[in-house]
């Protein structure tokens, strides 16, 4: 019985405008998002290669650089991909991620236009359409009458509504499935791309969280559908919680946070404080001049100095460290509001995933933080010890690939999310069971 | 008659449930953009230290940021200025280089639109402006009162500009009510903690920005009619009109930064600097040599003078890259802009901004601002030093035999004056009046009004020549 309720609604689903319009509006914007996102990556990817065979050409071990790989997920997700510089120097303090790779358009630009990416698509489009599909799953039935007829007949109300969910996961698996196929024949055909098993692994799992995203949409539809007796109430209802999730949650989130735990102040002004207190100190006594002649008196002024100078460059590092944390747990918090809201999971899932989430850049700076202290070493050692400053110079000689995110690193930035997200599934099916079962059909 | 048909419209609106829910949304989302607004620390005193090196601007507080705020990345609120005419914003999304404001927020946030006017409006009210009229006349003809209606003594146009009429003036109700709460929180607990202080001019301002406000949603307003009388069944007729805001307010506006991506490519950070780093190569060696080759160099007092000269030549070329690659960013985001024009919302966002003097023009005026203000500046340094040495911090040091001897060369270094600096010009920014504000926003605003009568010809015509079954 129950997939006969399925196949009937699947295919009332399947014949319907809405179905035909949020299908036709979702596969044409992952065709142009996928094109557009790929061309983009493969121009990122040509300015790194030429960064590396640049460094290769003429390794610089006193400029040292390390280069940030583009992300090939990213054309799913592009999240902080392209907000955050690639190219980090190793010279000064602290470690900068000032540069920028690729046709890059500046953190300015990306701030004002979203990008329109697998993400885009499933939060705003699918979801959209995945309470279209169940607004008046119920109560729609309910006003045209044939929910009497229907529970008339020896039915259980339980295959019924089972059979709803059934038919709106396979009505919204389809543009989901289309959309995922058509993105990944884009790339791997016109771009001629392939993915390695991880990153196929990471596919699937985004693929996963977007089911579980608009999932949990299309079953806060058939709850609110089962609480109401008039389809466009219970339509309204469903526009006001999807604005809410979509909108207003971030959006309230980030302006209510930035406001409560606001950032007292950067620690510029006390670095500056410590910057001119340091060369103050330097110019009271100073050394000899640089010259050929005089190199041993000018080395052990250099080396007296350049240990202060390291003393003064780590309390920077700590007041800017610090800074720094407190920038990263009042992101954290304002993700934890925004798991209220199942499409906010899902984007943050998605770019944990995809590897584009801040946590990769972060990964990325604490990688390169961590040769900042041998590098200096080396610099210093010039004026100390010319045989192993030569010695040491070689390690600095050949580029140093950054480790991109590890698959469980991964994971565990993720699980929050996909649990929140799974969570909410479980709790919206026991929900839309429970009120279709009490639902008073007279 | 239009009256009365308008009167009932809004009556009839009241009493559905989409009026409270409007009505709860709104006041919540102005009473907590007021509280961000007076919460908002007020900006303390900023005196940059008298410098003929470089020194430190910023610009003039945005009071209006509460009507429309701008991305984040356009309220940069300082912007370095060196000697040699290198102008650099300040920017946020750079965690190595934060700035010292502390107005910039936190780089690790997604980008999420911040519940500000142009917010409220261009999303909810604009979502409602559908919501309320999606059935206006599909719901008529659905209960069959449309043919009643229309059997009366009545036009069928004042009918149409009845419920247009009847529908504005229902939305109207939250909107005025959540804009006098919100300036309400804003006048008192302003005033009371000295954080927003309002000026005649503001409100002058803000007035122009609810007209403006009226016009978008008049313009959704109609689309609702169009759509309501083209369509037959209203839930065909919610559909539809749904899926054209999702087109107009959400697709278009983002879709055309994706296409000004796609189109002009501009040149990254990494070619810039490695272009800029050959110039630097490239002339300086080979410029000294040859002056050191024609015998132009003798002593190290000359050697020093072609030094100067040499560095303050590739600066200018290396600052000019940077210039240009700063306009060819600008000219690309301005190109998206036009292209999202298609969209009303992001007219509307656009006029909105103009009228607050906020955004992205704001940050190029305040950007030009600066480029005026380093002209005075520099003459300034150059009536106290004598000359003009470019502050950066590419610098060289290099070694030549000139007649036996060895030179040695360093680059130069701009030199701080240490007289009395009492006359030092401060930056100010130009000002920006409502009626710049207003002459910019012109074209705009006339875009939105025929998007209006173009939706309300068309709804004319099809309501008039369809039938009322």
């Amino acid at each position: 019985m129950i997939w006969i309720v399925t196949a009937r609604e699947t295919l009332d689903n399947l014949m319907s405008l809405k179905f035909l319009f949020g299908t036709v509006l979702c596969l044409a914007l992952v065709v142009i998002s996928t094109v557009v996102s790929l061309r983009d990556y493969q121009s990122r990817m040509d300015e790194y290669n030429t960064a590396v065979a640049d460094f290769n050409e003429k390794p610089d071990s006193f400029y040292f650089k390390m280069y940030r790989k583009p992300e090939v997920l990213s054309i799913f997700a592009r999240g902080f991909e392209k907000r955050f510089g690639n190219v980090a120097g190793l010279i000064y303090m602290p470690v900068q991620a000032s540069g920028f790779m690729g046709a890059s358009e500046g953190a300015e630009f990306s701030a004002e236009f979203a990008s329109i990416d697998f993400v885009f698509v499933v939060r705003v489009i699918v979801s959209l359409l995945a309470i279209f599909l169940a607004y008046d799953a119920v109560s729609g039935e309910y006003e045209r009458g044939t929910l009497k007829l229907m529970l008339s007949r020896p039915v259980p109300r339980s295959s019924v509504i089972l059979g709803k969910l059934i038919s709106g996961a396979i009505c919204l698996l389809i543009p989901l499935i289309m959309s995922f196929i058509i993105g990944i024949l884009i790339i791997q055909l016109v771009g001629g791309l392939a993915f390695t098993s991880e990153e196929w692994l990471r596919i699937s799992l985004m693929f996963v969280v977007t089911v579980l995203c608009v999932m949990s949409f299309y079953m806060i539809g058939l709850v609110v559908s089962s609480r109401t007796r008039q389809a466009s109430t219970s339509l309204l209802i469903l526009l006001l919680i999807w604005i809410a999730g979509v909108f207003l949650i971030p959006g309230v989130a980030t302006s209510a946070m930035d406001r409560y735990r606001r950032m007292a102040s950067t620690p510029d002004k006390d670095v500056a404080a410590i910057n001119s207190d340091f060369y103050r100190r330097k110019q009271k006594g100073p050394g000899p001049e640089y010259h050929p002649n005089n190199i041993d008196a000018y080395a052990k002024y250099r080396i007296k100095w350049d240990e202060l100078e390291d003393e003064k460059d780590r309390s920077i590092w700590n007041l800017r460290k610090r800074y720094l944390d407190r920038l990263y747990s009042q992101a954290d918090l304002v993700q934890w509001i925004c798991r209220l809201s199942p499409s906010e999971s899902c984007m943050y899932a998605s770019e944990a995933l995809a590897r584009t989430y801040v946590g990769a850049y972060r990964n990325f700076m604490d990688y390169v933080r961590s040769y900042h202290g041998p590098h200096r070493e080396m610099i210093r050692l010039i004026w100390k010890d010319r045989d192993r400053y030569r010695e040491e110079t070689k390690k600095f000689k050949k580029l140093i690939e950054v480790p991109p995110v590890t698959f469980s690193a991964s994971l565990s930035a993720a699980l929050p999310d996909i649990c929140a997200l799974a969570i909410l599934n479980v709790l919206l099916f026991m929900l839309s069971v429970l009120f279709f079962i009490r639902y008073d059909v007279h | 008659m239009i009256r009365q048909i308008a009167k009932k419209e809004v009556r009839h609106n009241l009493y559905t449930i989409r009026f409270p829910a409007l009505l709860v949304i709104s006041a919540v989302l102005f009473i907590l953009n007021g509280i961000l607004a007076v919460t908002e620390p007020a900006q303390e005193e900023f005196r940059p230290d008298p410098s003929t090196i470089g020194v430190t601007i910023r610009r003039e507080p945005d009071i209006l940021q509460f009507c429309a705020r701008g991305t984040n990345a356009d309220r940069i609120q300082m912007a370095r200025v060196d000697l040699g005419g290198a102008i650099k914003p300040m920017t946020m999304d750079n965690p190595g280089s934060l700035p010292s404001g502390d107005h910039l927020g936190n780089y690790a946030l997604p980008h999420a639109d911040r519940i500000d006017w142009m917010f409220i409006i261009k999303m909810i009210f604009s979502l409602f402006a559908i919501i309320f009229t999606f059935d206006t006349i599909s719901g008529e003809r659905e209960k069959g009162t449309l043919t009643l209606m229309c059997a009366n003594s009545i036009s069928r146009s004042s009918v149409l500009l009845g419920k247009y009429l009847g529908a504005c003036g229902t939305l109207m109700i939250p909107l005025m009510l959540g804009v006098v709460i919100n300036l309400l929180i804003i006048l008192v607990v302003g005033a009371i903690a000295g954080t927003v202080s309002l000026q005649l001019s503001h409100f002058l301002r803000m007035g122009l920005l609810i007209l403006m406000s009226i016009v978008y949603i008049s313009m959704f307003v109609l689309l609702g009619l169009l759509v309501s009388t083209a369509v037959r069944r209203s839930s065909t007729s919610l559909l539809v009109l749904l899926a054209f805001w999702v087109a107009l307010v959400m697709v278009l506006p983002n879709m055309a930064g994706i296409i000004a991506e796609h189109s002009a490519k501009t040149e990254s950070e990494y070619q810039l600097s490695k272009r800029q780093r050959q110039t630097w190569d490239l002339a300086g060696g080979d410029e000294l040599n040859k002056k050191i080759e024609s015998g132009k160099i003798t002593n190290q007092e000359e050697m020093d003078r072609a030094a100067e000269e040499l560095f303050t030549n590739m600066m200018k070329i290396i600052n000019n890259a940077e210039a240009e690659h700063r306009s060819a960013l600008i000219a690309k985001r301005r190109l998206a802009r036009h292209i999202a024009l298609a969209s009303p919302a992001a007219i509307y966002q656009y006029v909105g901004e103009a009228i607050s003097n906020s955004g992205f023009e704001r940050q190029q005026r305040f950007l030009r601002s600066a480029a005026n203000y380093y002209l005075v500046y520099e003459n300034y340094v150059r009536e106290k030093v004598g000359k003009v040495i470019p502050n950066c911090s590419w610098s060289f040091s290099m070694s030549r035999t000139v007649n036996g001897k060895s030179l040695y060369v360093n680059s130069p270094r701009p030199e701080q004056y240490k007289g009395d600096m009492s006359d030092f010009p401060y930056f100010s920014e130009q000002r920006w009046s409502t009626m710049d504000s207003l002459r910019v926003s012109l074209t705009n605003l006339a875009i939105l009004f025929l998007w209006n009568v173009l939706f309300f010809v068309a709804a004319h015509y099809v309501f008039v020549r369809r039938s009322l079954r």
